[in-house]
């Protein structure tokens, strides 16, 4: 991401790429090819449990809906973040869809399976799908102090909030993704 | 005055007794209004459900920093720095990536039937015209006369020995999915065209929108990787 990130600016880019205009349309899709490469990056770091080919599968079905869910997206960060925070959504999704899979297979007929232990899963891995279920102004405020590094005056310019207000949403946030980090975790401890 | 300690369990005689005060100072703690070493922040050590909660808190803050850490890493290569994959090493056209892209933008126009991008081919029935990474590889769609659903051409990327294309055809829904399965599959080619035959063209002559794509797929190990796909439909 080059130069300094202007909200407006943002806002107007994809404002334009909504409403075809050729140029914009053209940087945009310059500016999405950022997604098969974090694919790509997040299987390499997780020990690479999708091959090549489904890699590429995933990414193709993120761009997809990235194009769709455009019209929600809100220029807080650079569009960038937003196209990285759809890749984890979805790589993780899949990697558990793909674990739940084999267990079920190994339940059924015994067959040795690939079981999470064979993916290099990160301390960090839940807290993106607990950021995704608490959602909201928490979560992006969350977003913009941990992920763009953010103070919490700019993320109350960004916010168009006070800096009280921003705290007070944070910590509540923190208070409640904690709550939410505890759940997703003695779930998995279910299975 | 009992002295505090900074942490670990508070002695018996020092521990305080939790108050809903306190939440103000775990979160002034945990937003950094309030230092760790301040004399306030110390007494909150000395209650076992705040030092507790703020320990689970700023594991909770720890976790968000790694992350950050991770999507900064990836970011900062992603975006500014194309990673060069085994195919681009091998010296094959990374194609796919660029289709993809140019399919998610395809979505954008669909269903308008002319295309802002570039001009749609003289022909009967136009098609979303999609590039590829290489300029000079020149149109996918078919031009002239030639019906887009009829005939398949795409730019000839350098095959190795064991390697064929593949096209394969899909019917695309009016609600932009798209069936699950192919309508109809080429045999391996050599060549960057296909005129699909029989049953198959008959049943993509039926589609009123299609996606089609094209794979590069090593004879040998059965591979395959998709480098191009496109979106063709009657006006």
């Amino acid at each position: 991401m080059n130069g300094p990130f202007d909200q407006e600016d943002e806002r107007r880019f994809v404002a334009r790429v909504l409403d075809r205009k050729p140029e914009d349309v053209v940087v945009f899709e310059q500016r999405i090819r950022c997604v098969p490469r974090i694919m790509a990056a997040l299987n390499a770091r997780r020990g690479r449990p999708f091959r090549p080919e489904e890699v590429d599968d995933l990414a193709q079905d993120t761009m997809v809906i990235a194009v769709r869910k455009l019209p929600e997206y809100e220029p807080l960060a650079p569009l960038e973040g937003w196209l990285h925070r759809l890749c984890v959504y979805e790589f993780f999704n899949a990697l558990r869809r793909r674990d739940r899979d084999r267990r079920v297979v190994s339940a059924t007929d015994e067959v040795e399976s690939r079981t999470a232990e064979d993916t290099d899963t990160a301390a960090h891995d839940e807290v993106h799908l607990a950021l995704e279920q608490l959602g909201g102004l928490e979560a992006e405020i969350i977003r913009l102090k941990h992920f763009e590094g953010l103070t919490f005056v700019e993320i109350a310019a960004r916010t168009e909030a006070s800096e009280n207000t921003v705290k007070t949403r944070y910590y509540r946030g923190i208070d409640r993704l904690e709550a939410l980090l505890v759940r997703i975790n003695s779930r998995e401890e279910q299975r | 005055m009992t002295h505090d300690s900074e942490r670990g369990p508070a002695d018996d005689g020092g521990a305080l007794p939790h108050d809903e005060s306190h939440e103000r100072l775990v979160a002034a703690v945990l937003t950094g209004d309030l230092a760790r070493d301040d004399d306030a922040a110390r007494t909150l050590q000395r209650c076992d459900v705040c030092r507790e909660r703020l320990l689970r808190l700023e594991r909770v803050t720890g976790l968000l920093d790694e992350a950050g850490v991770e999507r900064r890493e990836i970011l900062d290569d992603a975006v500014e720095r194309p990673r060069a994959t085994a195919a681009a090493r091998r010296g094959r056209p990374v194609l796919w990536a660029a289709a993809a892209a140019l399919l998610a933008v395809a979505l954008l126009y669909a269903p308008v039937s002319t295309c802002a991008a570039g001009q749609p081919p003289a022909g009967p029935n136009p098609n979303l015209l999609l590039g590829a990474d290489d300029p000079q590889a020149g149109q996918v769609a078919p031009q002239g006369e030639v019906d887009a659903f009829a005939e398949f051409r795409w730019p000839a990327a350098e095959l190795l020995l064991d390697e064929r294309f593949v096209v394969e055809v899909f019917e695309e829904r009016d609600d932009g999915g798209l069936a699950a399965a192919p309508l109809a599959v080429s045999e391996p080619l050599e060549a960057g065209s296909w005129i699909p035959e029989g049953e198959q063209a008959a049943a993509i002559d039926r589609c009123r929108r299609i996606q089609w794509k094209v794979l590069v797929r090593d004879l040998v190990t059965r591979e395959q990787r998709t480098v191009f796909w496109v979106l063709a439909w009657r006006p």
